[in-house]
């Protein structure tokens, strides 16, 4: 049996790294490495690297933006694309240590509960080890992320109800099988594949902090992972520094937006969920409180955003960036726009707001939302009687 | 009083079965039998104002009690209530 949870308090249990400040790591030794996670392997939670399950997840483009940049009238904001991951989102971190966990601890299958990304991500690493896999999502995820996940042979329990009942369901499994579900009783080691999105930004800036991230958060887990990366760089003396860290949640599923708002410490669980980003849909989030604490400590903030709001963000990235993002990553940029209003962005500071899942995964927001294509007879002059020479001269 | 099945998570079965069949006739009855076991962990199941706290969930029939009536949520012969730590980790 894994131990997964304090046996005194009752929490969650993270990975503690002994001796952190003696560790013999620096940015040259980290250059000469491979470009995926694993080049902080040190940082990992593997006793053995014959375990490694990689698919090359990780060390994804930091692009400085110019248009956006713009928009918001902000010198120095940055965006980290984690959308080139072997399955095109930021669960790939995660499914990989998760799975290389899995292998060295023995268990004979793996799987998850999941919004949708975690089930592509966890199947295909679980392809790539031999294991078996078992997910579990509620049912009304997006279909293109379960077809995903169904390519690579994984066996999907859709359960009726939100995340919360298939996450019950996926917990309960964990307790009665030999299976190590990732976001459950291998979450200690999941998590410490989503920091390593903190040591990347550090090091793609020159091993320094920016100012300020912001991060989309469902049930808070990235949020926490990351502060934790950043604690662990300032230990081992690879960064110093300050960093804000901000929490953006859809307006039809925003608990812990709510708390933030409401100065509680802790999280009133909702059932009624409404938001086109379905990748961030918990209602009720098991590392919200952590996450409260640590926008708080950090001088961070919290914002939720409208379903309009987001698809403006997804078509501003696409736009004014070239990058196609589905709507549970570009909340970050509907939250930084809020945020700039709000006058909690000085024009100066350093911003990252990660980009976590690309829009390939959710190709109905752009049917839904964007202009129908054009049909015409294969007749020049029909053609420019539709469009005219002169609006693309 | 009602016999309700009720499946508890290996950290707070201490050893022992983890499915116990147990009289209680309201959550409160099954959150008060858990304190029995291990009476330190009275304040991860009730927060100060008796409300469930949400160190850990508790599902009756599926059902997170959450968004039923909370501790007050009735039972009935064969209802099964679960315990789960609170965790999950999505984004």
């Amino acid at each position: 049996m894994i131990q997964y949870i304090c046996p005194n308090c009752f929490g969650a249990l993270d990975v503690v790294y002994r001796d952190l400040d003696n560790i013999d790591l620096n940015p040259e030794k980290i250059a000469s490495r491979g470009r995926d996670l694993w080049r902080y392997i040190e940082l990992l939670p593997l006793q053995d690297p014959r375990n490694i399950v990689s698919l090359g997840a990780g060390f994804t483009r930091l692009i400085k933006s110019i248009r956006l940049s713009k928009k918001f009238n902000l010198k120095n904001l940055y965006l980290k694309e984690d959308i080139t991951n072997p399955t095109h989102s930021f669960k790939d971190r995660a499914a990989s240590v998760a799975i290389s966990k899995a292998l060295e601890f023995k268990l004979n299958a793996v799987g998850c509960a999941s919004t949708g990304n975690l089930a592509a991500a966890t199947a295909a690493h679980a392809a790539r080890a031999g294991l078996p896999c078992y997910i579990f999502a509620p049912v009304g995820v997006e279909k293109e992320k379960l077809s995903h996940a169904l390519s690579y042979g994984a066996r999907i329990v859709l359960v009726e109800g939100t995340y919360d009942e298939a996450n019950w369901i996926a917990s309960r499994f964990a307790e009665e099988e030999s299976i190590g579900i990732v976001n459950v009783n291998i979450r200690p080691y999941y998590v410490e594949g989503s920091k390593t999105l903190a040591y990347e930004i550090c090091e793609q800036l020159g091993w320094r902090t920016p100012d300020h991230i912001i991060i989309p958060m469902a049930s808070g887990a990235l949020l926490n992972a990351i502060d934790k990366g950043l604690n662990e760089l300032k230990t081992i003396g690879l960064i110093d520094g300050d960093v804000k860290i901000s929490g953006v949640q859809p307006e039809g599923c925003s608990p812990i937006i709510t708390a933030y708002r409401e100065n509680r410490d802790y999280i009133k669980p909702i059932r009624n969920i409404n938001t086109i980003a379905v990748s961030l849909a918990i209602g009720n989030p098991g590392d919200g409180v952590y996450a409260l604490r640590t926008i708080r400590r950090t001088r961070g903030t919290a914002v939720s955003v409208t379903d309009r709001e987001i698809i403006e963000a997804v078509n501003d990235l696409a736009r004014l960036e070239g990058l196609f993002i589905e709507p549970g990553g570009a909340v970050t940029i509907a939250g930084l726009k809020k945020i700039v209003e709000e006058g909690l962005i000085d024009r100066d500071e350093e911003v990252v707001c990660l980009l976590t899942g690309s829009g390939l995964k959710t190709p109905h927001i752009v049917h839904e939302h964007a202009l129908e294509p054009l049909i015409i007879k294969p007749s020049i002059d029909e053609l420019k009687k539709i469009i005219g020479v002169e609006k693309i001269a | 009083m009602p016999k309700v099945r009720l499946v508890l998570p290996s950290i707070l079965a201490g050893g022992g079965d983890r499915v116990r069949e147990i009289n209680a006739s309201i959550l409160k009855d099954i959150i008060d039998y858990i304190c029995d076991l291990k009476p330190e962990i009275r304040d991860r199941l009730i927060s100060p104002d008796g409300e469930l706290n949400r160190s850990f969930n508790f599902y009756v029939n599926g059902v997170n009690a959450y968004f039923l009536k909370g501790i007050e949520t009735e039972l009935k012969d064969g209802d099964e209530v679960s315990v789960i730590p609170a965790l999950g980790g999505g984004c």
